[in-house]
C-alpha cells in the first residue's frame, strides 16, 4: 500500500517546512479586504440555490413552513432563529440530507452536491476521538471524485493546503484529542474546506469557543468568503456578528420567517420589537417586501 | 544455573507437547478460527467502541444464544436460524443511529434479558433425554472446556466470512473512518450511510454468531471491546488504533489457545483472560507516557 509508506515522510516534511516558512498566511487578515469580482475564483452574483415553498419537519412535528429565498454565488448569508425553529433542520434539507415534505430546493449554474462543503455542530464524541489531524482533513476529500478506496495525490495536495489556509500545518500529526477547541474547529473547517469548492454551510461554528477564537473563526470565515467567492451559509446565534459580516440574513421563528438583506434586517428587527410592544401583527408572510426584504436583494 | 536447566527442560516439554497437539487437524482448524474471529472483530471493534456501541455485542449476542436454544429445540443444526435471526436484531438496533441512543439502550437490555430467558426456558421445557443440559448451556454461554471439535466445512465458512469482513474493511477503510468520526458530514459527502450502517450490523451479527463456537455467547463481546480499547490507551492515530488492536487481538487469541491447550482450561475464558491482562498492560503503558510527557 503505498499510501502508507509515504505518509510518514510527508509529515515529517510538513513539519520541517512549517518551520522555515510562516505558519498561517491568513492569521495576518486582521483588516477585511474588499476584493473586485474579477479577482475572485468563482464568478460572484450568479443565482445558485433556489428554495421554493418547502415545508420541513422534525420527528414528525412541522417547523419550516412554505419556505422560499434563493442564494447567489458569493453571498454570506446567516440563518437566524431560536432553538427548535428548524435552522438545522433546514441545514440537512440544503445538504440533501433530508427531503422536504414538499416543494423543492434547485441547485442551479452548474452547482453540484461535491461542490459544498459543511462544518457540522461538535459532538462530545469527537473530543476524545484517537486521529490525527491529516486523517481528519484527509476525510473532507472523500466525495469529490470517483469510488476509488484510496486518496490520490491530489487529494493529498488540497487538504496540505487547507491546512495551510488556516494555520494548523505544525498540528498535522498531533492528535485530535490533545487539541484545544479553537484548534479543533480550525482542523473541522480545513475538512470542510476540502470539499467547498463554491459553497461552504457551517452549523454553529463558534459554540463552545472562548471571544478570541470565535473572532478568529469568523474572521477566517469572512475571508474564505471574499478571497475566494465562496458562499457561505452560517447558522449563527450571534447577533452583533450577523450584522457585521454578513450579507444576506434568514430569521426563522417558527411558522414566520425573514428574508433579506442585512439592512433590511435590521428595519424588519426594529418593527417587529415595536409591534411586540404595541400588540399589532401586520408584518408577516404575506407582504412581498418583507419575503424578500425589497426589491433589491443587492 | 539449576533454575535455568529446569526451565529449559520445562520449554522442551512444552514445545514437544505442543508440536504433538498441532498434529491433530482439530487442534489446527481451532487456531485458525481463532485468529481469523479475532482479527474479524478487532476491526469491527474500532467501529462500534468509538461510536458507542458497545453494548450491542452483547445484546446480540445474548439474541444468538437464544436463537441457538430455539434451533436445538426445533432439531435445525448450524447456523440456519441463528444467523438471520441475529442479523435482523442487529439491522433493528443499529437502524436508529444516534439519535435514539436512549431507546437503544433499553431495546438492547430488553432484546439480551428476553432471549436470554425464552432460550433457557425452551431448553429445560424440551428437555426429554436425559442429555446433560447444564453442560450444554454451560458450553454455549461460556464456550468450550476443552479444546473446540471443529469440522472442515466449519472452518471452510469461517474463512469465507472472515475473508469478506477483513476486505470490506481494507476497501471501505477511508469511508469507514468518516462515517465513525462524523456521520453526519459523512453523510454530506456523499457516503451512504445507511447503507454502510446495515453492512455493519451484517458483519457483526456474523462476527457473533461465528464467535460464539469460540468464546461462548456471553464472552464474544469481550473479544469485539477489549483489543480496541487496550489499542486506544496508547495510539494517537486511527490508522496505529486499528493495526494495533488487530495485532493485540490475534496475540491474545493465540497466546489463551496455547494455554488452553496446554493447562486444559476453557477457551473462551482464557483468551478473555489474556485480553483482560493486555487491557491492563496497555493502560499502565499510556498512565506512565502520559506522566513522562507531563513531567
Amino acid at each position: 500500500m503505498p499510501f502508507v509508506f509515504k505518509r510518514k515522510k510527508f509529515s515529517a516534511d510538513i513539519d520541517k517546512e512549517a518551520k522555515i516558512r510562516p505558519v498561517g498566511a491568513w492569521k495576518n487578515y486582521s483588516k477585511v479586504q474588499r476584493i473586485t469580482p474579477a479577482e475572485c475564483k468563482n464568478p460572484v452574483g450568479n443565482k445558485i440555490i433556489d428554495v421554493e415553498g418547502i415545508s420541513l419537519s422534525y420527528d414528525s412535528k412541522p417547523v419550516v413552513n412554505n419556505l422560499s429565498f434563493q442564494v447567489n454565488q458569493g453571498d454570506y448569508l446567516c440563518i437566524v432563529g431560536e432553538n427548535g425553529s428548524g435552522k438545522t433542520t433546514l441545514l440537512d434539507a440544503l445538504l440533501g440530507l433530508k427531503k422536504p415534505d414538499c416543494g423543492k430546493i434547485d441547485l442551479l449554474d452548474k452547482l453540484k452536491r461535491n461542490d459544498i462543503g459543511f462544518l457540522p455542530q461538535h459532538t462530545e464524541v469527537q473530543r476524545d476521538f484517537p486521529a490525527t489531524v491529516f486523517e481528519i482533513v484527509m476525510s473532507g476529500c472523500i466525495g469529490r471524485q470517483n469510488k476509488g478506496p484510496f486518496f490520490s495525490k491530489n487529494d493529498r495536495n488540497t487538504a496540505f493546503t487547507n491546512m495551510e489556509k488556516l494555520g494548523i500545518t505544525s498540528l498535522s500529526s498531533r492528535s485530535y484529542r490533545e487539541l484545544s477547541g479553537g484548534q479543533q474547529q480550525r482542523v473541522l473547517l480545513a475538512r470542510a474546506l476540502c470539499s467547498a469548492t463554491r459553497v461552504l454551510m457551517l452549523d454553529e461554528p463558534v459554540t463552545g469557543l472562548d471571544p478570541k477564537a470565535a473572532s478568529d473563526m469568523y474572521s477566517l470565515v469572512y475571508d474564505i468568503n471574499k478571497k475566494e467567492g465562496i458562499t457561505i451559509i452560517m447558522i449563527s446565534h450571534d447577533i452583533s456578528s450577523v450584522l457585521k459580516y454578513a450579507s444576506h440574513v434568514l430569521s426563522l421563528d417558527k411558522s414566520k420567517y425573514f428574508f433579506g438583506t442585512v439592512e433590511n434586517f435590521t428595519q424588519y428587527r426594529d418593527k417587529a420589537a415595536s409591534e411586540k410592544q404595541t400588540g399589532e401583527d401586520t408584518l408577516y408572510g404575506n407582504s412581498d417586501a418583507y419575503k424578500y426584504g425589497g426589491t433589491d436583494i443587492n | 544455573m539449576n533454575n535455568l536447566f529446569i526451565f529449559l527442560a520445562v520449554k522442551q516439554n512444552i514445545f514437544s507437547k505442543l508440536s504433538e497437539y498441532f498434529s491433530f487437524s482439530f487442534v489446527r482448524y481451532a487456531f485458525i478460527v481463532a485468529i481469523l474471529i479475532s482479527l474479524c472483530s478487532a476491526l469491527l471493534g474500532v467501529s462500534l467502541v468509538l461510536k458507542r456501541y458497545s453494548m450491542i455485542g452483547d445484546g446480540l449476542s445474548h439474541v444468538a444464544f437464544g436463537a441457538g436454544a430455539v434451533s436445538a429445540v426445533v432439531g435445525v443444526a448450524g447456523m440456519t436460524i441463528t444467523l438471520p435471526v441475529t442479523v435482523v436484531t442487529a439491522i433493528f438496533l443499529l437502524k436508529s443511529g444516534g439519535r435514539k441512543k436512549i431507546m437503544g439502550d433499553s431495546a438492547i437490555a430488553m432484546l439480551s434479558a428476553g432471549a436470554l430467558a425464552v432460550g433457557y426456558l425452551l431448553l429445560n421445557i424440551t428437555n426429554t433425554s436425559s442429555s446433560n443440559l447444564s453442560g450444554d448451556v454451560c458450553t454455549s454461554l461460556f464456550g468450550s472446556t476443552s479444546i473446540l471439535t471443529l469440522s472442515r466445512s466449519d472452518v471452510n465458512l469461517c474463512l469465507v466470512l472472515c475473508a469478506a469482513v477483513i476486505l470490506f474493511f481494507v476497501i471501505c477503510y477511508n469511508r469507514m473512518f468518516s462515517l465513525t468520526f462524523d456521520e453526519r458530514f459523512a453523510g454530506a459527502t456523499g457516503i451512504n450511510v445507511s447503507l454502510y450502517n446495515l453492512l455493519t450490523a451484517i458483519i457483526t451479527a456474523t462476527v457473533i454468531v461465528v464467535g460464539m463456537k469460540l468464546a461462548g455467547a456471553l464472552l464474544i463481546s469481550a473479544l469485539i471491546i477489549f483489543p480496541p480499547m487496550a489499542a486506544m490507551r496508547i495510539c494517537k492515530s486511527y490508522r496505529s488504533v486499528i493495526l494495533t488492536s488487530a495485532l493485540i487481538s490475534v496475540f491474545c487469541a493465540f497466546t489463551g489457545l496455547i494455554l488452553a491447550v496446554l493447562y486444559e482450561t476453557p477457551v473462551g475464558a482464557s483468551i478473555v483472560c489474556v485480553n483482560l491482562c493486555a487491557l491492563i498492560f496497555f493502560s499502565l503503558l499510556g498512565f506512565l507516557k502520559k506522566k513522562i510527557r507531563n513531567t
